[in-house]
């Protein structure tokens, strides 16, 4: 017989009791995992999602914008670009250390040029590309664009009186609309859009880019590092990060990390407050047998910690069946909530085992100085 | 010889809100080791309260208390705690045993705080047990023993220690007549080995045990009587 086994055996003595203390911690735990588990996977399926709305990072040739004039005639600027942009740099983008954080490099070429006899903007981007590049396209007609055919802005087609399935001249070449832009408030409802290798035969600049569009996947994003390690790879262009992406993203998943936080926080501290009250009873009710074990030798020491041990064996089970059910209650509740590919997170149900031990000691804390403090005297008059 | 137990002008009072009740006011007395001490008096004497303060539960509000050369007005809390494990056995009226625990592990209970071999602690209590003629029901619960068999754990209990004092308030007020003649032997038993002896009784059949008698009222001594020698035997404190 030692401490820790008497605390057991009373625990053993007073299963409904016991139960009792350990369901706030199980509930506390159990939802605090399910929904850590929960935010956590939806975070990275948010983040995907977000990571597919385009790009977060633009690469431009670096340009230094002169500004002409004769005399006190001033004849406005023009911009100067130190190099030129070609489809040779995607590979070396693609190839930064960080590669695997990349998930598409989308070249693209701005040229103006006639199109059925009107001259409009034309803009080149690879064809299956599209539909990455451009995720909230609402096209009318074809989903899909070819080589040899295009996509009209709403303005553009307006202008040209096309529609899908008619054609657009150019360059003494025939281009067949796939497809019709709803209106994007952009600046490419004016546009014409065709893949990249068709503008840049038009423009006669075989292999040239204007700018790349980076996506990159930016969970813990090192978007900094990413564009550092772009720079270097092409120390003649200019890399920007488009910063109000890269914070929308982040804000989007830290509203929903907090949420989750605040969320479990509450249901924690009502679990604490659970084992405390609890714990005050079982004080109140074994004053008698404080009294006892008082008047048999018990130091102040002895009192609190047959009460810590009583109350780490409750939270310790509690702790570790509400961690256990948290995971599976997640595994099980994420295709509601739009996770895919539901996976079991350990580091929520580790925290929480460790979180709900600690939570039901400090718990304990007050119940078990008040029961050490507990006077012989007073707790004898029962006896 | 210097007496185990040494009380000088203790008073008790207790008070609140501007009322206070005396309950010993200026007692007195020493008490050799190998007494065997019945203290008796009407309700409300102050019997109890002096067994608690002997006994290191509370601290008197005036003068001074020394067992075993212990000045325990000037022990800590712990130092109390301490005192009452090394130096006190405590019987009480109701036995007041762990319902949850077996008769051998009741007696084990003064022994948990303590790193003391598993395989020692029980052998010790077994061994009580078995002398206060239990062997063989070691494993029974409480609410499996009769009161005379759950006074009898209580003694174990509060001999683990080998204590050289022994405290009992009314260890036979809850038995018959026949098993608390039988508790009564254990005492004498203890008694006989040299060990001091203070019980608080009603029972004026004890006083044949006896070998002083203290009669309290209304927290004074009102008699202290001799009532045959005793051996005197070493113990060490």
């Amino acid at each position: 017989m030692n401490i820790r086994k008497l605390a057991w055996r009373n625990l053993l003595r007073r299963k409904s009791r016991s139960v009792f203390t350990g369901l706030g911690i199980f509930l506390g735990i159990a939802t605090f995992v399910a929904i850590s588990s929960i935010t956590s996977q939806m975070e990275g399926a948010v983040q995907d999602q977000l990571d597919r709305f385009g790009a977060n990072i633009v690469v431009s040739p670096r340009a230094e914008q002169l500004s002409l004039g004769f005399g006190n005639i001033a004849l406005g600027g023009t911009e100067v670009a130190h190099s030129r942009l070609t489809m040779a740099d995607k590979e070396r983008i693609a190839s930064i250390h960080h590669k695997d954080r990349i998930r598409a490099v989308v070249p693209f070429l701005i040229t103006a040029a006639d199109a059925s006899g009107k001259n409009l903007v034309w803009m080149g981007l690879p064809a299956e590309d599209v539909a990455g590049a451009r995720p909230w396209w609402k096209i009318k007609g074809g989903t899909e664009m070819k080589r040899g055919e295009v996509l009209l802005g709403a303005e553009a087609a307006a202008l040209l009186d096309k529609g899908p399935g008619g054609t657009v001249t150019a360059g003494k070449r025939l281009y067949r609309v796939a497809g019709v832009l709803q209106p994007t408030g952009e600046k490419e409802d004016g546009m014409v859009i065709a893949d990249i290798a068709d503008v840049q035969a038009l423009a006669k600049r075989p292999g040239a880019v204007t700018f790349f569009e980076v996506a990159a996947l930016c969970k813990d994003c090192p978007v900094e590092e990413i564009v550092v390690q772009i720079g270097q790879a092409l120390p003649g262009a200019r890399v920007s990060a488009i910063r109000q992406v890269v914070e929308s993203r982040k804000a989007a998943v830290d509203h929903l990390r907090r949420l989750g936080f605040g969320v479990s926080a509450i249901v924690l501290l009502i679990g604490g407050l659970m084992v405390l009250v609890t714990v005050m009873g079982w004080v109140q009710e074994r004053t008698r047998e404080i009294g006892v074990l008082r008047a048999v030798g018990f130091r102040k020491r002895s009192i609190f910690s047959l009460l810590f041990w009583e109350t780490g064996w409750v939270s310790l089970f509690s702790s570790l069946l509400g961690a256990g059910t948290g995971i599976a209650a997640a595994y099980l509740a994420s295709p509601v909530f739009g996770i895919e590919h539901p996976s079991v997170v350990f580091s929520p149900a580790i925290f929480g085992a460790v979180a709900g031990l600690s939570l039901g000691l400090i718990g304990a804390i007050p119940p078990a100085r008040r029961a050490a403090a507990l006077s012989p005297t007073e707790a004898i008059r029962s006896l | 010889m210097e007496p185990i137990i040494h009380l000088k002008d203790v008073s008790m009072a207790y008070g609140c809100n501007g009322t206070r009740a005396t309950a010993l006011a200026g007692i007195s007395f020493d008490i050799r080791q190998g007494e065997y001490v019945v203290i008796t008096g009407e309700s409300g004497a102050g019997k109890s309260t002096l067994l608690t303060i002997l006994g290191g539960l509370q601290v008197p509000t005036g003068g001074v208390v020394r067992i075993g050369g212990a000045d325990l007005s000037a022990l800590p809390a712990d130092g109390l705690a301490d005192f009452r494990r090394g130096t006190i056995g405590f019987v009480f009226q109701a036995y007041n045993l762990l319902p949850y625990l077996t008769a051998r592990e009741n007696v084990m209970v003064p022994m948990s705080p303590e790193r003391i071999p598993l395989r020692e602690k029980v052998s010790r209590a077994d061994a009580l047990l078995a002398s206060v003629g239990l062997a063989g029901k070691e494993d029974r619960l409480p609410s499996q023993l009769s009161g005379g068999e759950s006074q009898r754990v209580a003694i174990a209990r509060a001999l683990v220690h080998d204590p050289p004092v022994l405290l009992a308030d009314e260890p036979t007020g809850n038995l018959d007549s026949a098993t608390g003649e039988q508790i009564l032997d254990l005492f004498s038993e203890w008694h006989g080995r040299g060990r001091t002896v203070l019980m608080v009784t009603h029972n004026k059949g004890n006083l044949a045990r006896a070998t002083r008698s203290l009669r309290l009222r209304d927290g004074r001594i009102e008699e202290d009587r001799s009532l045959r020698s005793f051996p005197v035997e070493s113990v060490t404190v």
